[in-house]
Order: C-alpha cells, then sequence, then structure tokens
C-alpha cells in the first residue's frame, strides 16, 4: 500500500487488513504488535504494522539518537524521567528545561512550531510533549511525565488518573509533518504505577473528556474522518500523527468497548449518551427499521433506484487562468504604510515633468486606481518579493507585494453535529430542532436541522479578490443514514450563499455618494416574518411550540457591515426542552410499534387492538378476548417474574 | 365450586398479582353461580359466615379464573359476591407465547417515532456551535488594484 507523505515522499508498506473501520477492527486479531491504521477514502481504512512504516521513515534519514528507531523507543516503555532526570541535569526552571532541551531530539516538529522530543534518560527515554514543556516552565513546581502529562507532587502516590489538563496537554502538544493520511488509531498506555508511557487515542480523550471539546465522538467516527479530529483540535494540531496500538481482542459487543487488556490500558467510551428521558435509553439494537426501513422494493412491487445523484464536491484547484494574469492590472497587498506612501506619491511632490505626463495620459489620476480596499484575509503573495506600483507607467516609487491568484479559498473548517449529544430522539430533527448557520459577509440563515444533523459540515468561502465577492458553500457528508451508492467519501454541496467580503474605500467623492447608496441599501434588510405556523403538527402535545412566530435573525450583512461583524461562521442550535418526568416511562412508556413475543417486554406496554392478536386463547370465549384486547390497548404493567 | 379468597396488593394493570391467600380454615369456600350471570362479571352466592370481609380477590377452580371481588352485598343469611374477571392474571400463560403489535412500551423502544404524549416546556435550548476556522478580524489587509502591470513602463517620478 502506497502512502504519501507531508513531504511528496512515497513509501511502500504491507497492509494486514482493510476494510470499513469497523470492519476492519471486527476482523482483526490485535495482538501486542502495535499497528497504525491509514485511511484511504471516507470509510474505508487498512492498519498497518508499526514497525514496517517506522522501517520506512527511518530509510527517510529521520534524527533519532544512536540509532535507534522511534518503534523501538516506544516499544521500550517510558519513565518518570523527571524523577531521573534530577540525576541526569541539574537547575530548577529554566536552567532546567534548558538542560531538557539539550539533551533531547526533537522526533517531530520543533521547540518553534511544536512536537515531541525525546530525551535520554539513563537507559530509557522519554518523549516530552512541547506543551508539557511550556507548562512546566509556567508551573516549575510541577513534574513532568511522560508524553505531556504534568502531575502535582510527587512520588508513586501521586501517579494517579491523569487529569484533564494532563490530558489537554498531551493531546495539544502533538504536532506532525509525516503524513495527513495516518489517523490516530489509538496511544500505548502503560501505566503500571512506575513506568508511564502515557498516551491515549484522541477519541478516547474527546469520549472522556466532553467538556473540553466542541464536539465529541466515538472512535468510528474519528476515523472515518480525521479531518474531523483536525478541525477539533484547531491549530494546535494542524496534522494527525500516528500512533501505536496494543491490546488485546477489540470487543464490540459490550456496552463499554474495552481496547486493550491486563488492565494496564484504559477502556475506550463512548461519548455520553446524553438525552432528555432521564435515563432511559435508546435501544437500536431493538430498532426493526434500522437501514431496513430504506426499502428498494416499493408496495407495488415496483423497485427504487440504489441510485443517487450525488453532485458531489470535490477539492478544486486554482483556477487555471484568472484575470490577474492578463497584465492590464495588478493587484496589490500593500501594508499601511505603503499605502500611505502611495498617497503621498499621487498627491504631493508632483513635479513639472510629471504633471506634464500626466496631463497627457488622465484628466483624474485616480482614474487608473480601480479600487482599494481592506479585507480580513491574506491573500497568496506572488512570488519574487516586492513589486514597485507603476502608476501611468510611472514607478511610484513605492513598492508592494502583488497577489499572486484572483480566486482565495477560505476552509473554515468542519464541524460534526452528533446527534447522541442533542435529544436522542425525533426531537433533534424538523420541526422541533431549528437551526441557523451564521456566515460571515452573508448573515444568519435558516438551514433544514434534518440536513445537519449526524453531517460533516463544512464551510468554505470561494473569493474573487478583484471584486470582493464571495461565496460561502455549505458541504455535507454523511456517514450514516446513507443508501445506494452514495460515497461518503464526498461532500454534497446544500447551500451556496454570496456577499462581498471587501471594505471597500472610497478615493473619491463619488466614490462616497455610490458608497453611501449601496450602504443604505442594505440598512433595511431587517424582516420580520410573523406567524407561520407549521401545519400538521397537531399530534404533537405542545403544538403551541410549533406556532411561534419565526423572527429573522439578520438581514443581509454587505460588505462594510459584514466587516465589522463577527467573521467566523457559527451554528446556533434551538432545540425543544421535555417537560416529563424521570421515571416518565413507567407511567406512559415510549413509542415502539414493534412486533415481538410479550414476554420480551417488561413494564409499561400498550398494544394495538387489531381485532386478532388474542384469537385462539386456550380457554378464553370472545368476550373474554376482546376484554383482553381492550385492557392492552389501555396499558397493563407486564411483570413476569413476580 | 370452590372460591379461594385473596387479599390482592397489585394494581390492577399487573398483569401478575401480588396475591396472599387468606389463612383460614374455612378457606376456600362453596360457592354457587347465580342464575342469569355470566363470567366476565359474576355474582357467587355464599353462606354468610363463608364471608371475608378483609378479602378483595378470588379463584373460582371450576371457572379456572381470578377475579376482583367489586362489591358485597348480604341477604337472608346469603353473602353475595359480585365480581370482575382479571384477564391478565387468568391467561398469563396464554399472554406470554402471543406477540402483537406493541404501541408503546417502557423497555422496548425506539424515540426516533413522533410521541403524540410528550410534553415540552415553552421556550427551547439554545446551543453555539462556531467553525474553527474563517475570516481573521486581527488581519485588516489592504487591497490596491491598479491599472497597468509590474513591468510596464520605466519612468521615474521625477
Amino acid at each position: 500500500m502506497q502512502i504519501k507523505l507531508n513531504n511528496g515522499i512515497q513509501i511502500d508498506i504491507p497492509i494486514i487488513e482493510s476494510g470499513s473501520p469497523t470492519k476492519a477492527i471486527s476482523n482483526y486479531t490485535f495482538t501486542n504488535e502495535p499497528i497504525f491504521y491509514y485511511k484511504r477514502g471516507y470509510d474505508v481504512c487498512h492498519f498497518g504494522v508499526l514497525s514496517s512504516f517506522m522501517d520506512e521513515l527511518d530509510a527517510l534519514n529521520n534524527p533519532y539518537p544512536n540509532g535507534e528507531t522511534v518503534y523501538q523507543i516506544v516499544y521500550q516503555g517510558l519513565t518518570n524521567f523527571h524523577h531521573e532526570l534530577s540525576y541526569y541535569t541539574t537547575g530548577t526552571g529554566k536552567a532546567y528545561i534548558d538542560n531538557l532541551l539539550a539533551h533531547g531530539v526533537w522526533v517531530m516538529g520543533s521547540f518553534d512550531t511544536g512536537g515531541i522530543m525525546m530525551v535520554k534518560v539513563g537507559n530509557k527515554y522519554a518523549f516530552v510533549s512541547w506543551q508539557a514543556i511550556l507548562t512546566y516552565i509556567e508551573n516549575p513546581d510541577m513534574y513532568i511525565y511522560n508524553f505531556g502529562c504534568t502531575c502535582s507532587g510527587s512520588g508513586s502516590s501521586e501517579r494517579g488518573t491523569f487529569s484533564k489538563t494532563e490530558l489537554t496537554n498531551a493531546a495539544l502538544g502533538w504536532h506532525t509533518d509525516i503524513s495527513e493520511d495516518i489517523v490516530p488509531l489509538y496511544i500505548w498506555y502503560t501505566p503500571d504505577g512506575y513506568s508511564w508511557a502515557y498516551v491515549s487515542s484522541f477519541a478516547n480523550i474527546l469520549g472522556e473528556y466532553t467538556s473540553i471539546w466542541t464536539n465529541t465522538g466515538t472512535i468510528q467516527e474519528a476515523m472515518r474522518d480525521s479531518s474531523y479530529i483536525q478541525d477539533i483540535l484547531g491549530d494546535y494540531y494542524p496534522k494527525q500523527p500516528f500512533l501505536p496500538y496494543t491490546g488485546s481482542t477489540y470487543d464490540r459487543t459490550a456496552g463499554r468497548t474495552l481496547i486493550g487488556g491486563s488492565g494496564n490500558q484504559p477502556n475506550y467510551r463512548r461519548a455520553a449518551d446524553i438525552n432528555i428521558y432521564g435515563g432511559s435509553k435508546i435501544d437500536d439494537d431493538l430498532n426493526p427499521y434500522g437501514n431496513g426501513g430504506l426499502l428498494t422494493t416499493s408496495g407495488g412491487g415496483g423497485k427504487f433506484s440504489k441510485n443517487s445523484d450525488q453532485g458531489g464536491w470535490t477539492e478544486e484547484d486554482q483556477f487555471a487562468t484568472d484575470a490577474l494574469n492578463s497584465g492590464f492590472f495588478t493587484l496589490y497587498n500593500p501594508t499601511k504604510g505603503e499605502v500611505q506612501s502611495f498617497n503621498d506619491f499621487l498627491f504631493t511632490d508632483i513635479t513639472d515633468s510629471m504633471a506634464t505626463q500626466l496631463k497627457k495620459l488622465v484628466s483624474n489620476p485616480l482614474d487608473y486606481v480601480v479600487f482599494m480596499s481592506m479585507c480580513h484575509f491574506s491573500p497568496e503573495i506572488a512570488s519574487g518579493g516586492k513589486q514597485p506600483i507603476k502608476y501611468c507607467g510611472i514607478d511610484s516609487g513605492v513598492s508592494a507585494n502583488v497577489v499572486a491568484d484572483q480566486y482565495k479559498l477560505i476552509d473554515c473548517g468542519t464541524v460534526y453535529i452528533d446527534e447522541s449529544d442533542e435529544t436522542g430522539s425525533y426531537l433533534s430533527y424538523n420541526p422541533y430542532m431549528t437551526c441557523h448557520l451564521y456566515l460571515p459577509y452573508i448573515g444568519m440563515i435558516e438551514m433544514n436541522i434534518d440536513d445537519v444533523m449526524d453531517a460533516y459540515i463544512n464551510v468554505r468561502y470561494w473569493i474573487d479578490l478583484l471584486t470582493g465577492s464571495c461565496i460561502a458553500q455549505i458541504i455535507s457528508k454523511r456517514p450514516t443514514r446513507s443508501y445506494g451508492d452514495t460515497d461518503n467519501s464526498i461532500g454534497i454541496v446544500i447551500g451556496e450563499y454570496t456577499g462581498n467580503c471587501y471594505l471597500n474605500l472610497p478615493l473619491s467623492a463619488t466614490d462616497w455618494r455610490g458608497l453611501f447608496s449601496s450602504v443604505v441599501q442594505f440598512a433595511g434588510g431587517l424582516t420580520a416574518l410573523a406567524g407561520g405556523s407549521a401545519s400538521g403538527l397537531g399530534s404533537i402535545a405542545s403544538a403551541v411550540m410549533t406556532e411561534k412566530t419565526h423572527v429573522s435573525r439578520s438581514g443581509q450583512i454587505g460588505s462594510n457591515y459584514g466587516y465589522m461583524g463577527y467573521q467566523k461562521p457559527y451554528f446556533l442550535f434551538e432545540r425543544p426542552v421535555v417537560a416529563i418526568p424521570e421515571n416518565w416511562g413507567e407511567y406512559e412508556g415510549y413509542p415502539s410499534n414493534m412486533i415481538d413475543a410479550l414476554t420480551k417486554y417488561k413494564g409499561y406496554t400498550e398494544v394495538e387492538d387489531d381485532g386478532m392478536w388474542t384469537n385462539g386463547i386456550n380457554g378464553a370465549t370472545d368476550q373474554e378476548c376482546d376484554l383482553i384486547r381492550q385492557v392492552f390497548a389501555g396499558g397493563v404493567l407486564l411483570n413476569w417474574e413476580v | 365450586m370452590q372460591l379461594t379468597y385473596y387479599n390482592n396488593l397489585s394494581d390492577k394493570r399487573y398483569l401478575n398479582k401480588n396475591i396472599t391467600a387468606i389463612t383460614h380454615a374455612g378457606n376456600p369456600v362453596t360457592i354457587k353461580l347465580l342464575d342469569d350471570t355470566n363470567i366476565i362479571t359474576p355474582t357467587f352466592k355464599m353462606a354468610e359466615k363463608d364471608l371475608y370481609m378483609t378479602a378483595n380477590y378470588c379463584y373460582v377452580d371450576d371457572l379456572h379464573r381470578y377475579y376482583y371481588i367489586e362489591s358485597v352485598t348480604v341477604s337472608n343469611g346469603f353473602a353475595f359476591l359480585n365480581c370482575a374477571l382479571d384477564v391478565l392474571m387468568t391467561y398469563k400463560q396464554e399472554l406470554a407465547e402471543r406477540a402483537p403489535l406493541v404501541k408503546r412500551s417502557e423497555n422496548k423502544y425506539n424515540l426516533y417515532q413522533v410521541d403524540d404524549q410528550m410534553k415540552l416546556l415553552n421556550y427551547k435550548a439554545v446551543k453555539r456551535v462556531e467553525f474553527s476556522g474563517g475570516f481573521d478580524k486581527n488581519k485588516q489587509e489592504f487591497m490596491l488594484c491598479v491599472i497597468g502591470n509590474t513591468t510596464g513602463g520605466d519612468e521615474s517620478a521625477d
């Protein structure tokens, strides 16, 4: 299997298991041989033996001390290097750190960019994350354990469960530029009380400490889309590191998925099933619909097409030809000082010869200035350094960076809206739950929550730097509840909205009048849509909720307004609040619509009176059969064992 | 026909009743089923001395059925028990073999079906989820577009 590294090098490593993430995990028998996970496509992954991958990396001449490989380092296990380092280095605080850095080597990244440093301690090695080093500098009373974990105090009694801070430091300290295609499957974790080679899966971190992150997910979701993890950790974590795995058989059937064995490795837990029914849980295994509800045969014997017309979105390169290549005009990205200098050139110290030339060429000097604007992003700069601003063929004496490409892409990242973090029920969908998306320079748009729930939503802006026009594309990838031939590796554009992201600077009196005119046009953008109750919703108890007034949250946000507005997209969700007691199920039950033996049911049970299900009860008269159905239709309490 | 008295402590909706037989030498008692009565809501006649006022539940052996004792009347030395059939307790064994369509359940359910009995508050909870990227307010870049290219003309300002 070819794996492409970020530096363009292709390496070839054997793959030991392939398939969808869940299939590959369930098929593979884990041993003590560390493996890594390699993602290809959206839901297909491959597992490789880590040592093979490490060997290939070693062949690329990575800087390890004494000829050891990273694989060997990790497999040997690590230790509390602070305790041992006290015999190895001297000094406290900054001096200690200086000694530390002097004896280590950056395995990944650097001190400036962040990464992981390896330090040799006696005949063992320790890994320290950059974040942990910074933490130690800030709090020299803390001891640094391996892999970016920090614990207070000293001695074995302090080696307890890692705190959120320690985990956060470990996660934030990671940085790698090895390969974008490698996704963390699991990090090796062996806290045996004295040797702490701490690592943990990022999915585990996300799952156990949900308050740290905006979004959390399961390991399956993390493996499906590595960009999800990337977005979660933001600027601290631009690439995904590879990570070894050691453990015993993967148990997918347990409510808590155990990864690893012998008590040395933490249990992986799914993100908490948070729902508002106070103790009730979703019983997906008993859902008879599942994927079978999406039929390929209609009632009349016809067949639905399993093919979906996706209109997917793929990565696009910069346009091959743009207006900037025409040579008719040049787009500069000057600094504030350069703008001032150019202004001086235009309106001060005009010599006679220059004035003569200008009279021959133009009537208004500003005719040659197409526009000047401000923006909240940096354009791509052409190579070759700063170029003189040529005005009417005259070198203004002011140099500025030249913009390389006419179109710029701003990727705002991806968020995953996990339905299990909402209500875990029908209340997470339209019309009960609502969703608005704020787009900079565009405004607040109302979205269909059904398009967003359980989907990876990516927002990106294409900007025409010549005009400031921007188009925001909302791209959805939905790993679940897709069917047919839907390729989940391709996002689907579910909305496009336009705006302008320049703050236009008027350069003349005419410009000012035009600017005011365009601003006034946007001023009346706020509208309120009264009423708007949804029809066909009388079946829910609180019909008042659905008849609430719909109010627009923003008008059109034009360029000048948008420049002052919030600069990052965000979702605004509104979900209903259930008003039921915790043991409501005992009194009213929950919607079932299942057919199964009555012995499978416990507690409150309501049965559909179809006039037939009691037929043939031994010894019962017709009248008694009717009575039985009547009693069950009103709700009974099944207690098979008394 | 024999009637066995019980004390029932369970809600009528329960399938299995928590019943305790009345411990008395005279339990069970001999009864007669009145004429023009039915087995759903029968009236049983017995000697007044066989009446136990602490009982609220009974089992009639010849009928093989359990009954709630709804009311009791006494007249002319006889006691009359007005009863109602408990179909759940009577047919619980047969019901165990049935597999009907269950509309609502306490333990087997799918919350993604619309629940018309759900009660909601009249306000909603709000959550904000921000994207990690976007524009940067800390960047204030100038964009200046000028006619001509950087190589055309070479006249200096002076």
